[in-house]
């Protein structure tokens, strides 16, 4: 096989997988806080949810990122890429694996720290989600530098 | 805009107190505080928070028992209305005292069946091992000489007993614990005791008072536990029943509420033997309708209407029209403006309406996010703020729409496939961010610094309209001349000479004049050259406008990539195959899409709320001001029919 699939591939691979589990790990973490949460108060399930959902996204900007790189590989389109340009994929696949992958950690605790808050003040929802969204910014950047570097090859 | 308030100072008679208080919180227009001379002594009132506490309380346990009979409202089903005069009728704490009655009663009836119930069963089950017993009860007894007995014994041990001098009668051999009848001649008893103990055997009598066969004392008895149990759940019908009382319930805890909240109220005023005096704060076209509230109770009264001193701060109150007031909800959740700052809704909702529609950038989603958010209100009519931020994000779904052409797309689609069916044309209309990345960067980053200029400029106004006007030309003024010219320098290299001239007033204007409060020359100086590191800050807050076209992309290239799925899984097969594999297709593609939209409306609304609060408020907006909370009827689980005054919001 060549090697530029299989560098590709990899991209492909940690884009999807190292985003994922960050977001995976961390919104299970903010799961179980909402659950004791809500165990008392269960009007506040909807508003919770939300909050669990939020270190939820940089999973799907690397499988964006993953998806898009398949495409121009040959495994769901475009044609198999020489040894460098399988390489550049690899090197595309790292803001969001990186930059994604520990940003979910830490819009994780924001957001478990979060669930605290509206836990202890119904109202401070508004402010919870802000702050949790502050992290988001960075998930942004990354999927954004990815996604440049995979379309504009 | 922001609504000056008067303090309010009220002098009335001690005897038209209550009336007073119960006008003044009809009209929801007085925000009471502690009077100044008032000690803040509420200790004589702590009996009757408690009482309250207390009712309130008690009806809620009530409602919580019945709150899963109770008719569920409808996700869509607006809030039920109640009559006004419904919240301060005696009947309805009267009529819900009835209902916490019934459902205490009802429940005590309930626990003392299945205590019953447990009790009968129990009893039966003591003697369900002995239903084979052929003779009466009565019957097992002890005679002069012969003692006769019951005992369990381990079945395998009751050959060990041979030898004894006792006779026994294994009424049930099934079971290993096997019940037995003995007897032996009275003499015998000890050393027979002691050899049943030792066989592991242990006594049993019956009660006294039983007579006959066991067999049929347990029937009866199961008979009779069955009696109980459809008792029981003819009892817990009529329980469930009390589902009905919930809105009774409900009611008076808003009734009650209702009340409590004007007894705070009293709490706070001064009353001597005589007379009472009310402070508070009064929006300042609302008194005429406060004179008119106490007019209504007496004439016997003095009133006064103050403007703040300059140690008060009075509470905020904003009044925006119709379309700006959506989008103080967004503004609240920074915070209230400052009473003496500036009210930024009506300045902060055209960007935030623009952003939204270039962050989300999908007409099909924009279209569908319109039409849930209509349908929403249309149906649930939702009030406060909640209702408002639907209202403004269906507003974000119309600009969300129209901004799909210029720099979006339909579903994830481009605009040219359908429209023309072919790749390229002339959509859309601005650019194409996958495309034309780096004019779309610059195109947001160019909407953020007129954002930031503009939020300057109205720095300049507030500080020329307070009398600083130094200020507004030295630390506003200044900046809008030093970005603009860099930014000119940058982006015409051309005609660069005038914008290099405005960057230079700048930049001098800044570094002169920023530590102009300092005496010494170097501090001022070195204060100067401090405040134009500044610049740095404009160069993030800029960048960080990039957010707009990344949120873009996000969608745009979420849509793409569910289409492609969607596009692989309906081309997967032929005739019936793919029928079936298209339909699928569909399927998934709604739920994918469905997905991309919630997640990326919540992003949108959060990310462009992020741009006004920092990068747009941060530059002019003073904050803290404190909530203006009327004392009026503020209900949970009601709306109150025909509300008149401005508290219905």
């Amino acid at each position: 096989m060549e090697w530029g699939l299989i560098l590709a591939g990899l991209g492909a691979f940690i884009a999807a997988v190292v985003a994922g589990v960050g977001s995976a790990v961390w919104v299970g973490k903010a799961g179980q806080a909402v659950a004791g949460v809500v165990a008392e108060e269960p009007e506040k399930f909807g508003s919770l949810l939300i909050l669990q959902l939020l270190p939820g996204t940089q999973g799907v900007y690397g499988l964006i990122i993953s998806f898009l790189i398949l495409t121009k590989i040959g495994v769901l389109g475009g044609a198999t890429p020489d040894f460098s340009l399988g390489l550049y994929y690899l090197i595309a696949s790292l803001p969001i694996a990186i930059g994604g992958g520990l940003s979910a950690v830490a819009q994780g605790k924001a957001a478990v720290s979060s669930i605290a808050l509206v836990a202890k003040r119904g109202e401070g929802f508004g402010n919870g989600m802000l702050l949790t969204l502050m992290v988001e910014t960075y998930a942004l950047f990354a999927f954004l530098i990815s996604l440049i570097m995979v379309i504009s090859k | 805009m922001l609504v000056p308030m008067k303090r309010l100072t009220l002098i009335a008679l001690r005897a038209d107190k209550d009336n007073i208080m119960s006008a003044l919180q009809e009209i929801a227009a007085v925000h009471v505080i502690s009077s100044d001379s008032a000690t803040g002594d509420h200790s004589s009132f702590d009996d009757i928070f408690a009482s309250f506490e207390e009712g309130i309380r008690r009806f809620r346990e009530a409602h919580r028992q019945i709150a899963n009979y109770a008719e569920k409202p409808g996700l869509l089903t607006p809030q039920k209305q109640v009559e006004k005069d419904a919240l301060t009728s005696q009947r309805t704490i009267d009529k819900a005292m009835d209902a916490v009655m019934k459902i205490e009663s009802q429940a005590a009836l309930l626990g003392e069946l299945k205590a019953k119930h447990t009790q009968v069963l129990n009893f039966a089950n003591t003697l369900k091992p002995w239903i084979k017993l052929k003779h009466n009860i009565e019957d097992v007894r002890s005679t002069k000489h012969t003692k006769v007995f019951c005992a369990y014994i381990p079945k395998h041990n009751i050959s060990k007993l041979e030898g004894v001098p006792v006779s026994i009668e294994v009424v049930d051999d099934s079971a290993s614990l096997a019940p037995c009848v003995l007897a032996c001649h009275a003499s015998d008893y000890d050393e027979v005791m002691l050899r049943l103990h030792d066989a592991g055997g242990t006594e049993f009598s019956f009660q006294s008072d039983l007579r006959g066969q066991v067999v049929h004392i347990y029937d009866a008895l199961m008979s009779k536990a069955n009696e109980i149990a459809e008792e029981t759940e003819k009892e817990q019908k009529e329980f469930e029943r009390l589902g009905n009382e919930s809105d009774k319930l409900l009611l008076a805890i808003d009734a009650l509420n209702v009340e409590y909240e004007r007894q705070r109220a009293k709490a706070e005023l001064l009353v001597s033997n005589s007379a009472f005096i009310l402070e508070g704060w009064v929006r300042s076209d609302q008194l005429d309708l406060v004179e008119q509230a106490i007019k209504g109770v007496t004439d016997a009264y003095y009133i006064e209407f103050t403007d703040p001193k300059e140690d008060e701060t009075p509470p905020t109150v904003v009044k925006n029209n119709k379309f700006n007031s959506q989008f103080e909800a967004i503004t609240n959740m920074f915070s209230l403006p400052n009473y003496r700052g500036i009210d930024a809704t009506p300045l902060m909702a055209p960007f935030y309406l623009l952003f939204f529609g270039l962050m989300l950038s999908d007409s099909g989603y924009g279209l569908v996010l319109y039409i849930l958010c209509k349908l929403y209100l249309w149906l649930k009519k939702p009030k406060g703020t909640f209702g408002q931020i639907v209202r403004v994000i269906a507003w974000g779904g119309l600009s969300t729409v129209v901004c799909g052409f210029f720099v979006g797309t339909f579903f994830g689609l481009s605009w040219n496939k359908v429209f023309f069916g072919t790749a390229e044309g002339p959509f859309p209309l601005l650019f194409d961010p996958l495309k034309n990345t780096i004019s779309m960067l610059l195109f947001c980053c160019g909407l953020g610094l007129l954002q930031m200029m503009f939020a300057l400029g109205v720095d300049a106004y507030m500080k020329v309209k307070s009398g600083d006007a130094q200020a507004a030309i030295f630390d506003s003024v200044s900046w809008i001349f030093l970005v603009v010219g860099l930014v000119g320098i940058l982006a015409v290299p051309k005609y660069s000479a005038p914008f290099l001239v405005l960057a230079l007033i700048g930049g001098l204007l800044i570094l002169l004049f920023a530590g102009r409060e300092k005496k010494n020359i170097f501090g001022r100086l070195g204060k100067g050259a401090g405040a134009l590191y500044g610049v740095s800050g404009y160069i993030g807050d800029t960048v960080s406008y990039s957010r707009i076209f990344a949120m873009g992309l996000v969608t745009g290239a979420m849509g793409e990539v569910f289409n492609l799925l969607g596009g692989m899984l309906a081309g997967a097969g032929s005739g019936v195959v793919g029928v079936l594999t298209t339909i699928l297709a569909g399927v998934v593609l709604v739920v994918l899409h469905g997905f991309s939209l919630f997640i990326n409306t919540l992003g949108t609304f959060a990310h462009t709320a992020r741009l006004q609060f920092v990068e747009f408020f941060g530059k002019f907006y003073q904050t803290g001001g404190i909530g203006f909370k009327p004392l009026g009827y503020h209900l949970k689980h009601f709306d109150i029919k025909s509300f008149t005054n401005a508290e219905k919001r």
